[in-house]
C-alpha cells in the first residue's frame, strides 16, 4: 500500500471513532485514525487525576478571569468548565462559532475526545423511541427499528463494560449488564415508596452506567474505584473511554494508524464515481496541509463538526456541500433539555451515611406518555438524581461563627434528594447549523453558525417536569419539594444529535439505514449526526451501537465490491 | 487556558508553526493563586483579615483557619474570584470593623482578645442575616447596591477556602483518595462529614 494510502480513514477519535477503528482494524482493514487535536496517553497524560481540591489554585472553582477567557462555556451554571477540567474543552477563542440563537457548545479536541469528559450514563433507545417519528408525523421516520439494533447494543455493552440492574421496564429495555452501582439506605426506601405509590408504573432505578464494577485484566482495565473523578481521566481505567476500552483493542491488530494535531478541512469527492477517494488535512501544529486516501470514511467528529465537514466538501457539485441535496444537511439539531429539577428534604434517617463516592446516581425513566399516562406534549422525559446528606455547602448563615460554626460544619447536614430532568427534543427543520464564511477559526477555516432553540412542545414539557418531580416529591412523604430551573440553550446538554439523519428516502435525509451518505455511500457517519430523533435517554450507547453495525456492513459490502 | 489560546493567536498571527504545542497537558496547569505580596493590602489589612478568618474558624481541637493557610487563600481569592465592585465592598468591610473595634473597646480588631473578637464577629454575623433580610442596621450599605452585607461575604469565602483545604479536607473533614466502594455505613453524632472532590 502506498503512503498515505488506507482502507479505511476515521475522522474523530471520540466515543463513535473509537469504536470504528476498534472494529473495522479488527476486521482486517488498515486504518488511518485523524484527530484534529494532540494526544493524550491513557494515564501517563491524566495530568489531574490525583489531585485534590486543595491541589488547584482556586480551590477548583474558575476564577473570573478563567471565566471571562470562555465566555461560552462560562454562561449559566456550567457544571462541566472548573478548574479540574479547564483545559480539556477547547477554547472558542481559537475555535469560535456564530450564534444566531443562544448555543453552548462544549467541545473536546484530543484524542479520546469526549469520551474522557462523559457522563457515562448508557441507555438504549426503546422500540418505541424507533417509531414516534412515523406515528407523530414527525420530521421522518427512523430507517430502522429496536430489533435491528438491540443485538449491537448488546455486543457494545459486553465489551465496554455498562454497569446497572435488569429492571424488566418495557420503557428503557434491559441489556448485557455488569453489577449495578449500590443505593444507598434513602434511595431503596424512596424507591419502594415510589413505586406503591405510583402501583409499579414509576421507578427509581439505578443509573446504567458505562464504569466496569468487575475487574477486566484482559482489557488493562482495574474496577472502578469510586473515587468520582472521572472527568480529569482515570488511570485505573474505571470507564469507558478511547483510551481505556476501544484504541488498545484497536492499536493491538497492528492495523491502525493514530494521527493526531489534524484537522480535516474537506472530504475529496470525484463526481465520476460518487465516491469520496480522500481527505485534505491541515496539520494544526504546522499549518501545512496533506492528503490521505482510503477506500470508504468513517465520519465521527461529533455531531457538529460531522456536518460541518460535509458541508465544506464538495461544493463544486453542491453549493452546500457533499449530502445536502435533500436540504437536511445541518438541519434538525437536536439536544435534550435539561437544566431544571426539583429536590426535597428527606427526614430521619441520621444514623445512616454513605462510604464512598458513587459516580452514577439513580434514574427515573420516563413516564409521561407512557401507557395510559397522556399529556399535552408529545415524547417525554427522565430525571438523574440522588439522595445524600448535605456537607460544608449547606447555608451557614443561621449557624453563626466560630468553634460552633465549625464542629457543625464538619459534620454532615440532613438527607436530601437531588434531581436533573432531561428531556426529548424534536426534529425541526428550523433548528439549524450552516457555515459561515465571514468568520474563520486559527487555522483560516469558516466556522459554523448555530440557529436552533426549543420550542413549545419543549416549552411545555418543561412545565410538566416541574410540576411532576414536585408531585412525586410530595406524594411519597418528603418536606419541601421544589422545583429548580436555569437557564437552558441549546447545546447545554452536550448530546448534539440530528444535523445529518437518517431516513428511508434520499429526498427527505442525508444518510441510509447503514449510516451511508446517500450522495457518496462510501461515507458512513455513526455519530450524533446520524440520529432522527433524540429519545430522552443518553445518547452515547446508541452510537456505539450504530458504529459497530456500519462498520460491520461497511466490511461487508468492500468485500462484496459494492463500495 | 489563556496562554494556549495566545500562543495559538501569535503563532496563526505571524505565520509561523507550532500553532498548537502539543508540550502542554491537556489538562493545564493553572496560574498560581495572587500571593499577600501581589495583593496590595497592607500588613495592616492583611494581619486584620487573618484574625477575622481565625474567629470565624478557629482551632479547637481540630485545626482552625490560620492553621490551614485560609488567610492567603482568602486575600488571593478576593482578588481573582470578586468584581470589582465586590472587593470595593470587602475592603470597606474592613474599615468598618477596626472602626467598631476602636468604637466599642477602643483598640484595633487584631488588639481585642479573643473574647472581644468573637464578640465582634458575632454581632457582625447576626447584622449581616438583617441586613439581607432588608432590616436597617449598623452597616449602611447603600453605596454597593445589590451586594449583601461585606460579612456574609467574608463568611462564604472563609467556609469554601478552609473545608477545600487540605488541612480542612482531611483533618477537620474525612477523606479517603481512594474508597474503592459504595456502601451505607452508621452515623453518630460527631462523626465527620466527606471531603468533596468536585468544585461546588
Amino acid at each position: 500500500m502506498s503512503k498515505n494510502t488506507y482502507d479505511a480513514i476515521v475522522i474523530g477519535s471520540g466515543i463513535s471513532g473509537g469504536w470504528a477503528a476498534k472494529e473495522l482494524t479488527e476486521k482486517g482493514l488498515k486504518v488511518l485514525m485523524l484527530e484534529r487535536g494532540q494526544n493524550v496517553e491513557h494515564v501517563k497524560d491524566y495530568t489531574n487525576m490525583t489531585k485534590n481540591l486543595w491541589d488547584y489554585p482556586h480551590h477548583g472553582r474558575p476564577s473570573l478571569e478563567q471565566l471571562a477567557a470562555e465566555p461560552n462555556m462560562a454562561r449559566g451554571k456550567g457544571y462541566p468548565f472548573n478548574e479540574p477540567t479547564m483545559g480539556a474543552w477547547a477554547s472558542a477563542s481559537t475555535s469560535p462559532y456564530v450564534e444566531k440563537e443562544p448555543f453552548q457548545w462544549f467541545r473536546a479536541y484530543q484524542v479520546g475526545g469526549r469520551s474522557l469528559l462523559w457522563g457515562r450514563q448508557s441507555y438504549r433507545l426503546n422500540p418505541e423511541d424507533f417509531m414516534a417519528n412515523g406515528k407523530e408525523g414527525v420530521g421522518v421516520d427512523w430507517p430502522i427499528r429496536y430489533e435491528d439494533v438491540a443485538p449491537w447494543y448488546s455486543y457494545v455493552e459486553k465489551f465496554a463494560g455498562i454497569s446497572g440492574s435488569r429492571d424488566g421496564l418495557d420503557v428503557l429495555p434491559d441489556g448485557e449488564f455488569l453489577p449495578a452501582f449500590a443505593f444507598n439506605a434513602v434511595e431503596k426506601d424512596l424507591q419502594a415508596r415510589l413505586k406503591k405509590q405510583y402501583k409499579g408504573e414509576r421507578h427509581i432505578i439505578m443509573g446504567r452506567t458505562a464504569h466496569i464494577t468487575e475487574q477486566r485484566p484482559e482489557q488493562g482495565r482495574v474496577k472502578c474505584q469510586h473515587r468520582d473523578k472521572c472527568w480529569t481521566g482515570c488511570p485505573f481505567g474505571g470507564y469507558f473511554s478511547t483510551q481505556s476500552a476501544t484504541l488498545p483493542a484497536a492499536l493491538k491488530t497492528g492495523n491502525l494508524t493514530l494521527r493526531p494535531l489534524s484537522i480535516v478541512k474537506e472530504l475529496i469527492y470525484d463526481k465520476d464515481t460518487k465516491r469520496v477517494t480522500g481527505v485534505e488535512i491541515v496539520d494544526s501544529e504546522t499549518g501545512l496541509t496533506e492528503v490521505f486516501h482510503s477506500k470508504i470514511v468513517f465520519l465521527n467528529a461529533s455531531a457538529l463538526n460531522s456536518a460541518w465537514l460535509l458541508m465544506n466538501s464538495a461544493r463544486d457539485v453542491w453549493d452546500n456541500g457533499l449530502g445536502s441535496s435533500s436540504g437536511e444537511l445541518g438541519h434538525n439539531v437536536m439536544d435534550h433539555h435539561y437544566m431544571l429539577g426539583g429536590m426535597a428534604e428527606v427526614p430521619g434517617h441520621l444514623d445512616k451515611y454513605i462510604y464512598g463516592r458513587r459516580p452514577t446516581g439513580f434514574y427515573i425513566p420516563r413516564f409521561a406518555n407512557w401507557g395510559n399516562d397522556k399529556r399535552d406534549f408529545l415524547r417525554g422525559f427522565g430525571f438523574q438524581g440522588n439522595a445524600s446528606r448535605s456537607g460544608f455547602s449547606r447555608d451557614a448563615s443561621g449557624m453563626g461563627i466560630g468553634a460552633g460554626l465549625k464542629d457543625g460544619l464538619s459534620e454532615p447536614g440532613p438527607w436530601s434528594v437531588s434531581t436533573v430532568g432531561f428531556g426529548e427534543i424534536l426534529p425541526d427543520h428550523r433548528n439549524k447549523v450552516s457555515l459561515n464564511h465571514d468568520v474563520k477559526d486559527a487555522w483560516g477555516l469558516p466556522v459554523l453558525e448555530m440557529d436552533a432553540k426549543i420550542r413549545d412542545n419543549e416549552l411545555k414539557m418543561r412545565k410538566a417536569m416541574k410540576e411532576d418531580i414536585v408531585e412525586m416529591f410530595d406524594s411519597i412523604g418528603l418536606k419541601n419539594a421544589t422545583a429548580w430551573e436555569t437557564t437552558y440553550h441549546m447545546g447545554k446538554g452536550i448530546h448534539e444529535m440530528g444535523t445529518a439523519r437518517m431516513g428511508r428516502d434520499p429526498k427527505t435525509s442525508v444518510l441510509n439505514k447503514h449510516n451511508q451518505v446517500w450522495d457518496a455511500p462510501n461515507v458512513f457517519v455513526t455519530d450524533g449526526a446520524c440520529m432522527t430523533s433524540s429519545s430522552c435517554v443518553n445518547p452515547s450507547l446508541t452510537y456505539m451501537a450504530l458504529t459497530a453495525r456500519a462498520a460491520d456492513f461497511a466490511v461487508e459490502e468492500l468485500k462484496r465490491g459494492n463500495l | 487556558m489563556e496562554r494556549r489560546a495566545l500562543l495559538k493567536l501569535i503563532a496563526t498571527a505571524t505565520g509561523a508553526g507550532l500553532v498548537c504545542s502539543p508540550a502542554m497537558a491537556v489538562w493545564e496547569e493553572q496560574a498560581p493563586l495572587t500571593t499577600v505580596a501581589q495583593s496590595g493590602l497592607s500588613d495592616a489589612t492583611v494581619a486584620l483579615i487573618t484574625e477575622l478568618c481565625e474567629t470565624v474558624l478557629p482551632r479547637t481541637d481540630t485545626p482552625g483557619a490560620k492553621d490551614a493557610g485560609l488567610p492567603t487563600f482568602f486575600i488571593g481569592m478576593m482578588r481573582e474570584g470578586y468584581t470589582a465592585e465586590q472587593q470595593k465592598l470587602m475592603e470597606a468591610g474592613f474599615a468598618d470593623v477596626d472602626a467598631r473595634a476602636k468604637n466599642q473597646y477602643g483598640k484595633l480588631f487584631v488588639s481585642l482578645n479573643n473574647k472581644q473578637k468573637t464578640e465582634l464577629a458575632s454581632a457582625l454575623d447576626t447584622e449581616a442575616l438583617a441586613f439581607n433580610n432588608g432590616e436597617s442596621t449598623g452597616w449602611d450599605g447603600s453605596d454597593y447596591e445589590g451586594l449583601p452585607h461585606y460579612f456574609t461575604l467574608y463568611k462564604q469565602l472563609m467556609i469554601f477556602g478552609f473545608f477545600t483545604s487540605k488541612v480542612g479536607g482531611t483533618q477537620v473533614l474525612r477523606h479517603v483518595d481512594i474508597p474503592g466502594d459504595y456502601r451505607d455505613i452508621e452515623y453518630k453524632k460527631g462523626d465527620k462529614a466527606w471531603m468533596t472532590v468536585w468544585p461546588l
